[in-house]
């Protein structure tokens, strides 16, 4: 409903910005003021996503499961390699960890221009939504990867103390996901059509992180690229944890949290310093 | 957001709002549809893919506790910006916006955060979303769907609502969640000529509580009917502001003469 409040009776005293910058602890104050709406609309937004479905919620497992097995029959046609419960595995590993930076980029991206007549209406800080978004991804992933872990032990990939380095690495993966949703929700309320190119940009950003494959599997001149990008680290790591079974290289976790930290600065920056146009491009 | 809070001072005998000097502009696009391909297409055709809008310019006035101030002026005349600006919406260029006490919009008919939800939801969601907490929301819940008389829709997805459903549940939302600034864009143009009466009534209520309100209208006579004062716009200008009576008149003799056919952009 086309509803706003504030949240008390305090007086407010709105200046001009100064380069589109909020009063930032105030802002940050707002924020956390705002985690209970965002918790609430991820938990709604995840429950009407698949209403109209007869599965209902199972599709968030059953998508990239399904996608796991065609990527898995096309591995083992293209590379020669054994269509086993290892392939299959090592596959899934990979799509759910990238399903879940999917859903945390893409629907960063949509969220503010869908949310156009409360953005319209009320006065929040916008960036209440992609976080919205963010733990919605989250509680999707989760599930999947309880689906993963019986995989995990069904094909005797090793578990160890080492294993727990997954947590760590989803936190990072989850900032370096919101930062870069930020820049992708911030651009397509100036270009619509970037919601339209986007499935395509992630399904290249996808085949040039090592989702698929293992960062030895690629030759030392193609390196370079890879390692200009800001997911490699991270996934590079997460493939060190489930399959190796081994403490991941301390290059890649360096690399992975400088990633995740210049992806949330500069998201952030971006997103605020534009928030106050959204009114009136949406 | 996008204020300083401060502790309240002694406010009972200050405004509820003040605005001094207020000017809002901001980008917008000239190039049809926002997209990037319309942008590089006039980027290399050297023509420019957005213009300022000088919205509102030099705006200033004070909403004293227990008024109503109604808002006149044609299409385009910065109207729905000021509330805009008043709410916390729509960042000042320049001046200050002073606001003391809750503050309650109800801008225009939208659907809520996701159609899929039910009203119940989306009225929570709404409500959260502007800092209110669960059991605020919840304590006005069954007034709000008794005042909107849309019954047992109220626990139905909102994409089967009608037009005259959400607007009699917007005004509803709005008017119950305890507000001391109420800010109302054309919003008694929803529902029928009972709920117009009803919502008539409650605006009243509002302001023997010594709340204020700012109302949006180009209904004269609700204008005239309900203001205790009244401010008229004109292409982001004030063109007067005071008596309802005496400014209404001034309008439509401005009106009559075929000034406000030379509208600006909706904004």
């Amino acid at each position: 409903m086309s509803l706003g409040a504030d949240s008390g009776a305090k007086v407010h005293v709105y200046k001009p910005l100064r380069r589109g910058m909020p009063p930032l602890g105030q802002y940050a104050r707002d924020t956390m003021d705002r985690m209970p709406f965002a918790w609430a609309k991820a938990k709604s937004d995840l429950r009407a996503q698949h209403l109209d479905t007869a599965l209902g919620q199972l599709w968030t497992v059953l998508n990239p499961l399904l996608l796991g097995l065609v990527y898995a029959l096309l591995i083992s046609i293209f590379i020669g390699r054994e269509l086993d419960l290892v392939t299959l595995t090592r596959v899934l590993g990979g799509l759910f960890a990238f399903y879940f930076t999917r859903g945390v980029i893409s629907g960063a991206a949509s969220v503010v221009v869908r949310s156009g007549a409360a953005i319209m209406n009320s006065s929040f800080p916008r960036i209440a939504l992609p976080i919205s978004n963010l733990m919605m991804a989250t509680l999707t992933f989760l599930p999947s990867l309880a689906v993963y872990a019986i995989f995990h032990l069904a094909a005797g990939f090793p578990v160890g103390w080492s294993t727990l380095w997954a947590f760590p690495l989803i936190i990072i993966m989850g900032v370096t996901n919101f930062g870069i949703g930020l820049l992708f929700s911030t651009a397509t309320v100036f270009f619509r059509d970037v919601a339209s190119f986007l499935p395509y940009l992630l399904r290249i950003w996808m085949y040039l992180t090592p989702v698929l494959f293992r960062m030895d599997d690629i030759p030392d001149r193609y390196q370079a690229i890879l390692r200009a990008n800001p997911l490699t680290a991270v996934f590079a790591a997460w493939g060190e944890v489930l399959f190796d079974g081994r403490v991941p290289s301390g290059e890649f976790v360096a690399w992975a949290v400088i990633s995740a930290l210049v992806s949330l600065l500069l998201g952030v920056w971006v997103f605020i310093t534009k928030e106050r146009s959204f009114a009136v491009r949406i | 957001m996008l204020s300083e809070s401060k502790p309240s001072p002694a406010v009972e005998d200050l405004p509820a709002v003040e605005v001094d000097g207020l000017a809002v502009s901001y980008r917008a696009s000239v190039a049809g549809k926002q997209t990037l391909k319309n942008t590089l297409v006039r980027m290399g055709r050297r023509q420019k893919s957005t213009q300022l809008i000088q919205a509102l310019r030099g705006i200033s006035f004070e909403v004293p506790k227990g008024s109503l101030m109604g808002v006149i002026g044609a299409n385009g005349a910065g109207k729905s910006t000021l509330l805009r600006a008043v709410a916390g919406i729509l960042p000042p260029s320049e001046g200050t916006v002073t606001v003391r006490g809750r503050t309650t919009t109800l801008l225009a008919t939208g659907v809520g955060f996701n159609p899929q939800l039910t009203g119940r939801e989306n009225i929570t969601l709404g409500g959260l979303a502007i800092g209110l907490t669960r059991a605020q929301i919840e304590g006005q819940l069954e007034e709000v769907v008794e005042f909107a008389s849309i019954g047992r829709f109220i626990d139905m997805p909102t994409k089967v609502y009608s037009s005259g459903m959400f607007g009699r549940l917007a005004f509803s939302v709005a008017v119950h969640m305890s507000p001391e600034i109420l800010l109302v864009d054309e919003a008694l143009s929803a529902g029928d000529a009972a709920f117009r009466e009803k919502a008539s009534a409650k605006m009243q209520e509002l302001i023997s509580q010594a709340q204020a309100i700012m109302l949006v209208s180009h209904g004269m006579s609700t204008i005239t009917e309900l203001a205790t004062h009244t401010l008229w716009l004109h292409k982001g200008r004030v063109m007067g502001y005071g008596d309802p009576a005496e400014v209404v008149q001034e309008y439509t003799k401005f009106v009559k003469a075929g000034h406000a056919a030379a509208v600006w952009e909706e904004i």
